[in-house]
This record gives structure tokens, sequence and C-alpha cells, in this order.
């Protein structure tokens, strides 16, 4: 049986259900707990499960990755929340120099099955310090995974597979998916990581599209084969390790492809993607310049038309898609 | 995967090979190992052998391309992936005349530009008042100009990888394609189109009637590979060499008592005690006592460069089966009848089957062609380049001679040196002719 849920709720259904299974596994984090955390993603966890296992601490990011790191070397399953973001920057040192890397230092003898969950991106007129998607910084880093699901099945099932896993993982969300609907299937089950997935077939253009972009890139495959353009699009999902094939096969067919992400252009994740299709088998199926449509290099303005135009809407998509298969006809 | 076929590197000098011909054609199956073409460096052909097993694809050179070593000339793809044969290239547009420009206005700062660069100012469109070329339209066309050179001698395009691929599958020239995207970009519609329009002038080619022959129609076959170089150096040796040419005759007897004597002994180093070969030790040792014929003349410039040589390298005339050789023994001063003839037979042998290398063939400072075993009793040859002298040699045969009391036989051959007047005058090559008669009447002399 599967039915429609929001995003959020399933998120908090993977965190219900894997808290239910198994006692190791439990939530950290700012308002997490009587609150239900600042999107009410961990709304009526408190209740079920007590303080004990969701439990809320003070503004202090450095110290939700240090205990969520000490925890999970001990054997716990902590899913810890970053309410923003941007805020994970105080978390850098425990994520980058200490849950990445313990594993291979210790030898292999210490496993960091960690979960950080936050909330990125922009669109809520939140300014520049509440708007970020950083989701780069950490696909640089190795010892960590990062996972960026676009739709609520995802968002379950990656969520799933990423508790289970036994390296850190960094669990991006998107704060306007949140109330985003999607059937999503009941009960436990796992969306693999690095399996990059296609999310609609076309023949002229691959989209490659993360989060909150691959929603935007159906909406405008939907205008664009009005138009008789038909657009493939593909959503990698977990960005590290990702996994290309689906990428490159999909470029070989089409010739053409236009990434789209919302984190700003320069050094976000669309660079690699433009590397990994121009070093693989794809190279010789272009047929167009490989094209990045991204975040605009400047902080998240306050001003809504302004953070708007900052961030790649649908038109964007549509008109960038169209100017790329109008110049390779 | 596809392996390439390149063009081998077989002397230590080869700078670039010549194809004579396909064995093999675009489309055929070849195994490794097996002739696939025939390669033709500055005198000697040579077989190229398929470096794999596989579908002979993409053959970018055709016959009497000259190519450097090393280049790609085609490719040899798995079987699963070999793309159609293709054939001839599309041949290119044929410019369409300019239309004269009625009357074209140039401001004076304009045409002062264009005649110092040498613009033509029918190319260039004006876009001051009433069509006046101006100083900017001027720099605009020497800016493409610049633009267009720089592509064409960087032998740029704007392709996609996909256009370069289809390009590559279909054996078709870029630079024949015009691009319809942004900046005239070659894309793979164009290269598709491109193919498409091959394979109808294709197909309409082979429906075209022969035209009725003419009558004044050459025809018959033109000279190619070493054919075509030995032409072209003969030619140019008797246009530039004036030849002298001094006959003597020979008397054999002791030659042929010693060969009796010695034959066994030279057979057991893997050589035969030929004529040859003894002409061929006379030859160097006359070489060493009369040098100014073992030489080279070459020209450089509007000078003659005249080189004279210590060493004697031997080049031995061998006809092969579609032409001549002179495979060159080196230092053949330095050489005793027995390994004389050990090193004779071998570049003989390995000549008429076709396996020399370059280098055996170039470096000679003098050669012997010798016409013995046919009933020539003396010919004239002519001077191999850039050697100063040749020696023709007809058959041995019994003759009677005057001894002063009586006809006597005697086994005796002509021999007759040709001699580049421009570096040998006649007393000199007289002379080394008779030191060469008198070594081979007194063989004992070549022995010691």
């Amino acid at each position: 049986m599967s039915r429609e849920l929001t995003y959020a709720e399933a998120i908090r259904e993977a965190i219900d259900l894997a808290m239910a299974r198994d006692e190791r596994v439990f939530v950290v984090g700012e308002d997490v707990g009587v609150y239900g955390g600042a999107f009410g993603v961990t709304d009526g966890l408190f209740q079920k499960y007590g303080a004990e296992r969701v439990r809320d601490t003070p503004i202090s990011e450095a110290g939700i990755a240090g205990v969520a790191t000490g925890a999970a070397l001990t054997g716990m399953r902590p899913i810890a929340e970053i309410q923003f973001m941007d805020f994970i920057t105080l978390s850098m040192e425990q994520l980058v120099l200490q849950a990445a890397k313990l594993r291979f230092m210790l030898g292999g003898k210490v496993q960091v099955p960690l979960v950080v969950r936050t909330p990125a991106g922009a669109g809520t007129g939140a300014a520049a310090q509440h708007s970020e998607s950083l989701e780069n910084w950490f696909v640089h880093v190795p010892g960590l995974k990062v996972v960026m699901p676009s739709t609520p099945a995802d968002a379950k099932g990656l969520l799933l597979a990423s508790i289970e896993d036994p390296n850190p993982v960094i669990f991006v969300e998107h704060k306007l998916l949140y109330r985003t609907k999607g059937v999503v299937p009941e009960g436990d089950y796992i969306t693999p990581l690095s399996q990059s997935e296609v999310k609609r077939s076309g023949r002229d253009l691959t989209i490659v599209a993360t989060s909150l972009m691959v929603v935007r890139a159906l909406e405008a495959a939907v205008r664009l084969a009005e138009e008789g353009i038909e657009v493939e699009v593909v959503d990698p999902r977990t960005l590290k390790p990702l996994d290309a094939e689906p990428i490159v096969r999909s470029v070989c067919k089409t010739g053409r492809v236009l990434i789209v992400h919302e984190a700003c252009k320069t050094g976000g994740f669309g660079g690699e993607l433009a590397a990994v299709i121009a070093e693989s088998e794809a190279f010789d199926y272009l047929d167009a310049p490989i094209r990045r449509l991204a975040g605009l290099d400047i902080p998240v303005p306050y001003n809504r038309e302004l953070e708007r135009r900052m961030t790649p809407q649908v038109d964007d998509i549509v008109a960038a898609a169209r100017r790329l298969v109008r110049e390779a006809r | 995967m596809a392996t390439p076929v390149i063009m081998p590197k077989f002397g230590m000098a080869q700078e670039e090979g010549t194809i004579i011909r396909w064995l093999k054609q675009a489309g055929e199956r070849v195994e490794k190992g097996e002739t696939i073409l025939e390669v033709q460096t500055d005198k000697i052909d040579m077989e190229v052998e398929a470096p794999a097993s596989g579908v002979l694809t993409d053959v970018r050179y055709g016959v009497d391309a000259t190519v450097p070593v090393t280049t790609v000339i085609a490719m040899i793809a798995d079987s699963a992936e070999a793309s159609p044969p293709v054939t001839a290239l599309v041949a290119p547009a044929g410019n369409e005349s300019p239309i004269a420009p009625a009357e074209v206005r140039i401001s004076p700062v304009a045409q002062r530009m264009a005649a110092a660069a040498g613009v033509d100012l029918t190319q260039v469109v004006g876009s001051g008042p009433s069509g006046r070329i101006t100083k900017s339209d001027v720099a605009s066309a020497l800016a493409e100009a610049k633009e267009v050179e720089f592509l064409q001698g960087a032998r740029l395009l704007r392709a996609t990888p996909a256009a370069r691929r289809l390009a590559r599958e279909h054996n078709m020239d870029l630079a024949l394609i015009s691009g319809s995207g942004p900046q005239g970009r070659i894309q793979a519609v164009d290269v598709e189109q491109g193919a498409r329009n091959k394979e109808q002038q294709a197909a309409s080619a082979s429906t075209d009637v022969q035209p009725a022959v003419q009558g004044a129609t050459p025809t018959g076959e033109p000279l190619r590979g070493k054919r075509r170089t030995i032409a072209s150096r003969l030619s140019q040796s008797w246009r530039d060499a004036p030849h002298i040419f001094f006959t003597t005759s020979i008397d054999l007897s002791r030659v042929d008592a010693l060969t009796a004597d010695l034959a066994s002994e030279v057979e057991a180093g893997g050589g035969r005690l030929t004529l040859t070969v003894w002409i061929a030790r006379a030859v160097a040792t006359a070489l060493q006592r009369h040098p100014r014929l073992n030489a080279w003349l070459q020209p450089d410039d509007d000078q003659l460069l005249y080189t004279q040589h210590s060493d004697v390298h031997l080049g031995i005339a061998v006809a092969v089966n579609d032409g001549l050789l002179a495979p060159v023994v080196q230092h053949a001063d330095g050489l005793g009848l027995t390994a004389l003839a050990a090193r004779i037979n071998d570049l003989s042998a390995r000549a008429r089957a076709g396996a020399l290398t370059p280098d055996e063939v170039r470096g000679g400072t003098f050669t012997i062609s010798n016409l013995g075993m046919y009933p020539v009793d003396h010919f004239t040859a002519i001077i191999n380049p850039p050697e100063v002298a040749i020696l023709a040699v007809g058959r041995a045969q019994m003759q009677p001679v005057w001894n002063g009391v009586a006809f006597e036989p005697q086994r005796r051959l002509q021999a007759t040196l040709s001699a580049d007047h421009r570096a040998v005058d006649g007393a000199t090559a007289a002379a080394f002719l008779a030191e060469f008669k008198r070594l081979l009447e007194e063989p004992a002399r070549l022995l010691l």
C-alpha cells in the first residue's frame, strides 16, 4: 500500500521506523524535541520516544556534531539535526576532521555511523545566513557521504539507508521541499545510496539536477515537451559517492546536457558533474557544450525578488534548455 | 576497441613514407600479421602488416599519399563496431564568383589601410553612409581574415565532439563540412547531412554514362611507388650528370683458376665465389687506389658539393621482379673474398625476397651492375646519384685471342665504366679501369 506523504512526513516516518526497530537510534538537535523541529520534521517523536532519545540541545552546532560523532564511535546511531545548513559551518571541525577520518586513522577499528540531517536552500526570505546550499563542501571531503533527496519517497528510503550506513552521511534536505507531496511506500524499505535515477526519459537533452531543482526541472520538462523538446531528467540523489553511469548513459543518448543546482555556480557540484561527463565516453557524444545553470555567485539576498532571481527558477530552466537544444539543431 | 595502423618507420633516417597500394580495402576483414598495404620509403618498398585482427576502417590516405612516419593511416576495428566502408571524400563546393560591386565608396583612411594590409576591398561590406567602406570595416575585415588564417593555420575547426566522432566514423573531412551551429560550429546533424549527400553523389555517379572515348585521350597507367622513384632518379642523373664511358676487356683465366682452388673454402663461409664477388673485390681495391671515383657529388643551392669517401660502400645492383635494387655492402674494402661472398649472397637473396631495410639500400659510394647472366656482351649504365661512377659488367665468354703465335681460347668479359665528367676526368677514370683490369687478370694481388 502506498499513499501520499509530504517530504517532511516521509522523513519523520523514516526516523520513526528506525527508532522503533533499533534502540541505538536517537535524535539530537536544536528544537527537535518538544517543539518538533524548526520545520516540524520531528513532530511527535519526543512524545513517542521521550527526552532520552529525542534530545534538545542549546544553540551549539559544534557540540551537536561532537556529541553525535562521539555517540557513533561508541556504537550508537545518532541522527543529528543542524537547523539551517548555514550553521553547519560551526560543525565543520567535528565532521571534517573527526567523523570523516577516524575510521581511516584507526585502521578500520571504529565506525562512525552518523547522520546529519540539515535543511538547505533559499526561497523562504530568510536572507544570507539561513539560505545557503553548502553540499559541495562535504563532497570534497573523503570519508563523508552526501545525500540530497528530491522526493518524499526518496527521502524516506535514502534516510533509512543513511541510518544503516556505517559511515557519516550528510543528509541535505530542502526547506521548499518539506511541504511537497508524493507517493511514499509504507513500511521499511531502503533506497540504496549511490544510485542515480532517471526521473523522466527524453531524447533531446539531459538535465542533471539535484534536490529542489529536480522538481523544477521536471516542471520545465512538461513545458518543454509542449514545444516538442523531450528532456531527460537525471537525479544523482547521492552526490558522493556518485553513481555516474546513468548520467553518462543519458548524455550519450541525448548529446546535450544541462546541469542545474541551487548552490552558487563557482565551485559547485555542477563543475564536478561536468568534469565527470567530459572525462567519460559521453565526451564523443556531446553535440553542444556542457552547460550549468546554478545559483549566482552572491550571498542570498533578503529581498524576495532578488532572492528569486538568484536561484534557478522553472522559467530559467526552460530558457536554458531551449537555448541548448536550439543551438544544437 | 579499434587499433590504429600507422605509417611505420623502417629506417633510422626515415621521416615519411608513400602508400603504393592497399592490399585490403576499408570494410575488409584482416588478420593480425597479414599484409594490408605496401609502402615505399626513399628507395625501397615495404609491406605493412595488420597490427591486429578485425575490420579495416577509416582508411585516411589513398595511393600515392606521402605521410610522415607514425601518422595513423587507418584503423582496425573489432568486427562489432566496424563502420561501413566509405571511399571518396566529399568534394568542396565550388566557389561562386562574387558579384562585382557597382561602385565602391571608400574613405581615404580605409583605402590606405586596405592597401597596406592587402585587404581585398571587393569583399568588404561598407557600414558608412551610402555603404561607404570605413576604417572600422577594414579593421574588422582584417580581424576576420586573421581569425580565418588562425583557424586554418592551426587546423582548428569549431566542431562538437559528437560531430568529430561521426566524421571519423564516416571517414569525412570536417574541413569540407559547413557548420550550422553558433559561430559556424559543426554539429552532428551537419556531418550526418554531409554523409547523406555523399551517399547520394555516389549513387548518382554510378548511374552516369561514361563519356565517349576521345581520339587523343591518353591511356595507360601512371608509374607508382618504386617505379616512379626509379624513373625520376634516372632522368635526373641522365639530365644532370654528363656521362663518359670507358670499356675494357678482361682475361678471366687466372680468376677461373683461382676460383676452382678457393670455391669450396668460400662456400664454407656461406657465400659463393661468383664473378660478381671477384669484381666487387677488385673494384673495392681499385677504388682505394683511385678514391676520386669513390665519391658523391651533390647539389647544394647553386653549388655542387664533392665528397670523397675513405671507406668503400659498394652497391650491387640486383634485378627484382618489378624493378632494380642496389643493396649496399658496407665497408667492402675491408672484406676478404669469403666475407664478401657471404654478404653479397645474403643481400641479393633478401633483395629478391623484398626483405631489405631502407638502411641497407642507402649510403653506397660506388655501384656495380652485372648483367653477365644474359647474352649481353657489354652495356652502359646510368650513374646512381649522388655517386660519381658505376661499373657495368657484361657476360664472360670464350674468345679467340692472338698470343703472337696462334689464336688461343680465353674466357673474357667486358666492363664499362660510366663516370660523371663533372667530378671525374677521363684520365682518372681510365687509370681506375686499368687498375681494375690488372687486379682481375692477376687476381693473386687481391689476396694480399
